[in-house]
Parts: C-alpha cells; structure tokens; sequence
C-alpha cells in the first residue's frame, strides 16, 4: 500500500506520488511551504520531508497541523498533531502577534500574506517613493524586480509569502570597482533624502520603511549591470540578457499602481526564476552555480565574512551558555592599566568583560559586527547596574576601519583595546584591518591587550565546538603586528589562562604599543 | 609539446592530472583575492574623495562636517541580513 501523509517531530511523511508544492498551516496559518520533489528523503516506500531547521525550536506543544496544495488549495492532510510532551498550542508569532512563517531564504518572518491591508497599502506605496527617489534623485533606471515584479506580472498584486519588496536598477557601468563606488554614492542620497539605509554588500542595500504597527519592511535594491558581456543581478544571478531587455523602462500595475518594470518583463522574469516563473511556488529557492556565487562573494560581500554565524550565534539560545562573569584575562588586564582609563572592547561579544570593566570604574565601548550584540550587552549592564555604551563595526570592511580609527585617532586622551577571542574570529583581511585600526587609534598612547589561542590547540575538542575559528602562531602574529608597525611588548603564551568547561587551550596573551618612542 | 603528449603512461597521467589540479586551485584563490580588491579600493576612493575636497580647501569645519557624515553611515553598513 502506497505510504499516507502524517505529521510528527521528525518530519511529513508523504506518498510518493505527490510533486506539487504543499503548504503546511499551523491551526490555519501557513508556516512553511516544501516542495516535495527537492526537499523529500528516504525511499519511495518511506518518504520524508524533515522540518526546516528555524521552525525545529519551535516544535513542542500541539496544534491543529493541515497540509494543502500551493496552487489549487486541496486539503491533503488535517490533524491535531502533539510535538514533544508540552500540552500548550504552538504559537509562532512575533511579539506584537502577528503569525510567522519561514520564507525563501530560509528565515522566520512575517509575511505580505500576514501584513494587514493598510499595510500592504503602505509598502507599495513606500515601493513608490523608493522608485522615485532612485529615478529622479539619483538618476538611476529603477524598476521593479524579484518577487514584486513576479507579483505585478501574474496578477497585479504583492505574492503572499513574500516578506521583503525588491527593486533592481540597471547600472551605467561595466566594472565591479565602479558598480561599488556607483552604490555607496546612491545609498548616500537616499540617506539625504531622509531615509534609513542599512548596506548588503557592494551592490545593494535595504530601505527600512517604518509600518504603522511598530514593525519596518524592508526594500531591497538590488545593483544589475554587465560585466564582460554577461548580465548579473545581485543577488547570485549571471546569464545572457540584452540590454535591451532592460531599457527603455516600460510600466506594470501593482496593487493598482502603476510602477517601472524592464522593458520585457516576461523575458527578465524567465531570466531570474526560469522558464516555470508562471506557476507560483513559495517553496522556490535559487540554486546559484557555486561559480556565480563565488564570483559574487568576491566582487561584493567579502566585507560579510562569517557575520551570519556571529550574528545567528548572539541571536540564539547558545549564546547563554557564555559566562557573565569577567574572563581571567579581563582580570589580568585591569591589573595593568590605569584606574578609569578608556577601554575599547573589540568583538566584545555578549559583553560580559565589557561590563566587569565598566563596574571596575573604566569608561568602555563594547563593540562587535553582529548588530545581536547589543540588546545582550545592555541587559547585562542593566542587570549589573552600570553604564556601557555599544557600537558596531564590522573589522573585514576597509571602509568602516578607515572611518572608526579616523573618529577615535581625532579624538584626545588616552584609551586602551582589549580584544579577547577576535583574532580567532578574523580572517588574514580583517587581522590586518585590526592592527590598522589600532594603528590608528594609539598611535599616540595607550596599549592593545589581545588573547588568542595557539595552533597548538587546532585539534583538540571545543566547548562551542561549531564555533568559526582561526588558529594562530604567536610569532606570525608579532610579526605581523611589527609590519603594521606595533611593538610587542609583552607576550604570554601556555594553559590555564583561559579555560572553558571541560576546554583548557593554549592560549597567547599580547601587550602591543603603537605610539612612535 | 603539449604536457598530455608526454603523459603516455598512467602513473604520468595521475601526476600531471594532479599538479594541474594544484596549479587550477592556485589560479582560483588568486582570482578570488583580485575580485576583492575591487570593493577594497572602492572603500578607499570613497573615503578619500569624500575627505579630500574639503582638506585641500583647508576648511576644517567642512572637513570635520564630511568626515561625520561619513561616521554616521558606520552603524548603517555594519552588516544586516536580508
């Protein structure tokens, strides 16, 4: 007998037979769509689709599970389903309410589907304004891309399961150096038009349009351009497409508005999603040549390394797991500079040093890239009572570096860096924009304390043993710092300095001055 | 003569196959490391042009006023995700 739907913690089994895209609805709200083809496992006799790894945390408690078809909207499967052994409902929600569900790129959201209509109003019409500003402020030929474009072409309104509204300009130039210097130039009008801007990558960056329920929606713009003959739109997309495709802008209906869209865009949607883009899929995903991606990553997010791990690792419960008490090193150094001297804390983390310091009477910074940082480094202050001012800077972007050392070095008055655990973190790019930094900032007082561990300790078993990590030498590493012009002036290495848990690693302790003596 | 011409015999092969393989892997990262100069030059340009027209006037106000600008869009390019 051919294998029934059922729903349990491990996953929705399926019969073999089913290839259409099925949306699965949590006491009727929609929390994640698959698609059977690409996301089943197992045999035909025993065919599993294993729930998505952000819905997983969320799987204790019961509800009234259903399974339907995407397209028609036939009911395969309903059931109360019990996950684990809690007998609450599961709610997926966020603080306000409003239902979650996982989207295309893989990430708990809400979505246009679970937007009230005000809103979806509101969101066009932000869409707009957004549009008009990058065509008549900017100068740019902007136009309606991805899943707001898909939407206006198939039936004239926002798709459901999207959570962000996308738009894509065509760039004047042909090199990636130019496409970069193009985006950050935009991004700075749209700022002086007052709008908030948070950046991507090189080639797009986001629009935070505020809702009147409290919550923002983002609008991506997405730089397109051709390089070497081929037409690249980022995110990963590279293939054959004539400009002519593109330009001269022509217009499509969205929501009843009427907006900028490529000149064919039946042609530019075939080359974005396929030649299926007619047939609505909320399961879709890209699947990018690791080539075009590479390409990409290099041309436009190398400033991105490994942020989504530190940013997923502060955003999740693991991050609980780290001590809130001081670190023998944070100890350590307190004992060697002066009482109430400035303390800048790079990759501060969860702040737990950040804050031992500001209690010890030592004005700090706390500073990290991953914006998760900061609601965990003000609880813990608050908790302890005292004052910690945060920031984020983001050591892989030469930019940021340039600009955070030209603030501190104009500033006067002495302050010292303390970086536990960052140059494991950091790649030869971002060490090297480290020790610029610091360049920068003391090159006429104060010291840099840094603690690492050793390549001694490569192989040995980790308290976060997924955590990203870099070993180093020691001696590279002064060697390194004297090319940066640094001089070591005190050097530790061995165990017993830093142990976690069951995890005692080998670990270096530097003292480095910058000042010219 | 064309390197597959002299790898006649299979262990030949094996070791030429091999060492192109290296010289491939090679060619690859520095191909990487040169896409990102781009974006590195690019962040250089854009924090001296922005700096330089105002410094080579002299005007410390505007200088200043430029450079600020600039540090108030730090927090804004910190990476997000989508």
């Amino acid at each position: 007998m051919a294998q029934q739907y059922a729903v349990d913690d491990t996953g929705i089994a399926v019969p073999d037979s089913l290839a259409e895209t099925v949306d699965v609805l949590f006491d009727g709200n929609r929390v994640w769509s698959f698609n059977p083809t690409r996301d089943a496992r197992g045999d035909r006799n025993s065919r599993v689709v294993p729930w998505p790894k952000p819905l997983r945390p969320h799987l204790e408690g019961v509800t009234e599970a259903a399974l339907v078809t995407h397209v028609d909207g036939r009911a395969l499967y309903s059931s109360e389903v019990r996950f684990g052994t809690a007998s609450r409902r599961i709610r997926l929600a966020d603080r306000d309410g409003n239902p979650l569900s996982v989207d295309k790129s893989g990430r708990l959201q809400r979505t246009f589907s679970n937007t009230h209509e005000a809103s979806r109003e509101l969101i066009v019409d932000a869409v707009d304004r957004v549009l008009r500003d990058l065509r008549e402020v900017c100068g740019l030929d902007a136009f309606l891309a991805y899943g707001c474009l898909l939407g206006a072409v198939r039936d004239g309104h926002m798709i459901g399961h999207d959570s962000d509204a996308d738009v894509s300009y065509l760039s004047r130039y042909t090199h990636p150096f130019d496409i970069i210097r193009e985006s950050y130039r935009v991004a700075r009008r749209m700022r002086q038009q007052g709008w908030t801007v948070a950046r991507m990558s090189g080639a797009d960056f986001k629009v935070w349009v505020p809702l009147p329920d409290g919550r923002r929606c983002g609008v991506d713009v997405f730089g397109a351009f051709h390089v070497g003959g081929w037409f690249h739109v980022m995110g990963s997309l590279r293939g054959h497409l004539d400009r002519s495709v593109v330009l001269p802008l022509s217009t499509v209906t969205l929501e009843g508005r009427e907006l900028p869209a490529p000149a064919r865009p039946e042609e530019f949607l075939a080359f974005t999603y396929g030649p299926g883009w007619r047939v609505p899929d909320p399961a879709f995903h890209f699947d990018h040549s690791r080539d075009d991606v590479r390409r990409m990553d290099a041309w436009f997010r190398a400033a991105r390394r490994r942020y989504r791990f530190w940013h997923d690792f502060y955003g999740s419960r693991r991050a609980a797991k780290v001590p809130t008490g001081p670190s023998p090193f944070a100890q350590w150094v307190e004992e060697r500079i002066q009482p109430g001297s400035r303390v800048l804390d790079v990759g501060c983390g969860t702040g737990r040093d950040a804050v031992w310091f500001a209690a010890q009477g030592h004005p700090v910074l706390a500073i990290d890239y991953a914006s998760t940082h900061r609601a965990i480094v003000a609880r813990l202050a608050k908790e302890q009572g005292v004052s910690v001012q945060t920031s984020m800077l983001n050591l892989e972007s030469l930019r940021a570096v340039l600009l955070a050392g030209a603030r501190w070095a104009h500033r006067g008055g002495r302050r010292h860096i303390y970086a536990r655990g960052l140059l494991d973190t950091l790649g030869p790019t971002g060490r090297a924009n480290f020790w610029r930094f610091a360049a920068m900032v003391q090159r006429r007082s104060g010291r840099t304390f840094v603690e690492f561990r050793t390549r001694t300790s490569e192989h040995e078993p980790t308290y976060f043993h997924t955590h990203l990590r870099t070993f180093l030498d020691p001696a590279e590493v002064v060697r390194e710092i004297e090319a940066y012009g640094g001089r070591v002036v005190n050097q530790v290495v061995g165990r017993d300095l830093a142990p976690l848990g069951f995890e005692n690693p080998e670990i270096c302790r530097l003292v480095v001055r910058w000042d010219q003596q | 003569m064309r390197p597959w011409s002299r790898a006649g015999r299979p262990d030949e092969r094996d070791r030429l196959i091999e060492a192109l393989t290296r010289r491939v892997d090679a060619l690859e990262e520095s191909v990487q490391e040169n896409r990102r100069l781009n974006q590195r030059l690019a962040d250089v340009v854009d924090v001296v042009t922005e700096v330089l027209v105002p410094a080579a006037d002299r005007d410390d106000a505007r200088l200043q006023a430029a450079l600020q600008r600039l540090i108030d869009t730090l927090d804004a390019d910190a990476p997000t995700t989508h």
